[in-house]
């Protein structure tokens, strides 16, 4: 039994949009670590489900990783920016 | 004497392949626009009478790594491949002695590397030019690379003709030019008053890395003779290392009897048998692509020598920097492995037909990646993560014995941002691996694509830049983050696309990619 039967292509569409909305919300920092999560659990499950059915959504897809990619950096610059910022407070009291 | 007519074929099949004229452009481009990023970094802080000493050094280092690996790179395949094929006994059934092979392979193969080196050479030439180093340090620096070369190559034909496959000539080669050129070097020269370092064997085997480091003039005024006996040495060992694959030739092509009579073998086989029966895919991919045990023994090695660089930077025999860079070094080692066996994983089953007859089955090409998949993660995932936990732990150390302000912070920070780089860059490798493994023409393109853009492009340019800024006394602490964030950002994003394009493609587009390329 192949692994591309598990899922329907109307999910698999839904998820690759999903997956693209999900990117852009990771761009709000901290909270959008969530986002970029999901996004990305959204990718993988399409990947693996999608096998070598044509999807409409695959570039929509593929943006939506990389958005929340950035959203990770843009999150781990803020947290990182923040922490430092504490830290320096602690040091001069 | 027949090598001669080998050599010729192999040198007209070489002019005519349109990627060896682009390699050749290639290099020589990135060699000139590293240079100008460099010159331009530095040329506001150097003096004018060693305006080119940054950028000498640089080219120089650089260099001397592609000297390095080009015989792994290159040549492991180029017996091994023939044994495995069997056309190695069809080969002694004509004209052709194991010299005549030996000799033809060799100079055929070494010319993309010798061409790319001879495209760094104008470059070092212009550094000359600019001021601040001397003709003989250029003469001594080039006589060492070309040595390097030499010995690279003839290492790695030698672990060729002993080893039974490409992906074990892979390996052994690796071990021996990094060994000779990089670890026992570094041992010799941090802990030169040691009781080994007396013995004629250690300092034989590091003579490649010796020479290229007493090449300079502040270290060859020194010791004038060290450079000689050096260069002499290794080149001496290479000759030896060719004499050696040319006399293990003719006893290497015969298949050997396999011993099943044992009760060891009958346990191995009964537990093979039963893991075939349960996943016979899994089976297959753990079987091509090896056990664990090797990329333990990596990790191990790794972590041995951090751990002593790091306790002799502890003593005040090194400095800090050596310990990141002797870190990276072996970190992207382990990188490079994991892209040359994730990138032959499909390529050895697309030439044996193997995929075809798969891709034929009920299976599907998702349990076929996916099995892939597993397998390189159950050879490279604990190993790797132990390694890094390994770094975590040594920079959480240094971190608590630093005198305070850049040490506190910073230090188990950046090697935070360096593990998770790691990990990124390794799982990257892995799916980009298989993808070009599955339409690259052969395993060492496959390879080289591979780690073009997630390893080669990036670290050279990062590289280069700390390596300019470090010569010219701009690695600050604050420069230092700067570079290791700026790096972090362009790796991670690098990871990301190409990992996810390499996901797509592969779940999508892996029957096709089969079919176009059979």
């Amino acid at each position: 039994m192949s692994a591309t039967a598990d899922m329907p292509k109307s999910e698999m569409i839904r998820r690759s949009m999903r997956c693209y909305v999900l990117g852009w919300w990771s761009w709000v920092p901290l909270l959008g670590f969530v986002m970029a999560m999901l996004a990305f659990a959204d990718f993988r499950a399409v990947v693996n489900g999608m096998g070598r059915r044509w999807n409409a959504g695959r570039t929509r897809l593929l943006l939506g990783a990389w958005l929340a990619g950035i959203g990770i950096i843009i999150t781990l610059l803020t947290g990182t920016i923040i922490t430092l910022a504490i830290l320096d407070s602690i040091a001069h009291g | 004497m027949n090598a001669l007519p080998i050599v010729r074929r192999e040198l007209l099949v070489l002019s005519r392949r349109r990627w060896f004229y682009w390699l050749r452009s290639g290099v020589g481009c990135a060699i000139a626009l590293v240079s100008c990023i460099v010159f331009a970094v530095t040329w506001n802080v150097a003096t004018k009478q060693g305006l080119g000493a940054p950028l000498f050094y640089t080219v120089t280092f650089m260099s001397y790594l592609v000297s390095v690996l080009a015989g792994p790179v290159l040549l492991s395949d180029c017996i091994a491949e023939e044994k495995v094929a069997g056309t190695l006994g069809l080969l002694f059934l004509t004209n052709t002695r194991s010299h005549d092979i030996v000799g033809g392979k060799f100079i055929a193969l070494a010319m993309p590397a010798i061409h790319c080196l001879l495209a760094a050479i104008p470059i070092m030439g212009i550094a000359f030019a600019l001021g601040g180093v001397t003709g003989e340090e250029f003469l001594r620096s080039t006589a060492a690379l070309l040595n390097t070369l030499f010995f690279s190559l003839a290492g790695t034909i030698f672990c060729s003709a002993l080893a039974s496959s490409g992906r074990q000539a892979f390996g052994f080669s690796l071990v021996l030019v990094l060994g000779c050129c990089g670890g026992m070097t570094a041992i010799l020269l941090t802990w030169p008053k040691a009781a080994f370092t007396s013995f004629w064997l250690p300092r034989m085997l590091a003579s490649p890395g010796l020479a290229f480091w007493n090449a300079p003039d502040a270290v060859y005024s020194a010791n004038p003779s060290a450079f000689a006996n050096a260069i002499g040495i290794s080149h001496g060992l290479g000759w030896a290392l060719l004499a050696g694959a040319m006399l293990r030739l003719p006893f290497c092509w015969r298949d050997q009897p396999r011993e099943a009579n044992s009760e060891a073998s009958y346990e191995k086989c009964a537990r093979a048998t039963k893991q075939r029966m349960t996943d016979p895919l899994t089976w297959l991919a753990r079987r091509r692509l090896g056990g664990t045990m090797a990329a333990w023994i990596l990790a191990g090695a790794s972590v041995l020598v951090i751990g002593g660089f790091y306790l002799a930077t502890g003593q005040g025999r090194i400095d800090g920097m050596a310990v990141v860079f002797a870190a990276y070094a072996l970190h992207g080692v382990f990188k490079v492995w994991v892209a040359w066996v994730s990138s032959r994983a499909f390529g050895t089953e697309r030439d044996s037909g193997a995929l075809e007859l798969l891709l034929v089955t009920p299976l599907g090409e998702t349990a076929i990646w996916r099995a892939w998949l597993n397998g390189l993660r159950q050879r490279f995932l604990i190993p790797a993560l132990a390694l890094v936990a390994f770094d975590l732990l040594l920079a959480w150390n240094a971190a608590a014995n630093a005198a305070g302000g850049f040490g506190e912070v910073s230090i188990f920070f950046l090697t935070m941002l360096a593990a998770l780089i790691f990990l990124m860059d390794c799982y990257t490798l892995t799916w980009t691996g298989l993808w070009s493994g599955l339409v690259a023409r052969n395993a060492t393109r496959a390879c080289v694509r591979t780690l073009m853009f997630t390893l080669i492009i990036p670290g050279a340019f990062f590289l280069n830049a700390a390596i300019a800024a470090s010569v010219t006394g701009m690695l600050t602490p604050g420069s230092l983050i700067v570079f290791a964030l700026s790096w972090f950002i362009v790796s991670f994003l690098l990871d990301l696309i190409l990992g996810a394009l390499a996901m797509v493609r592969l779940s999508h587009d892996c029957r096709e990619a089969v079919v176009n390329r059979s």
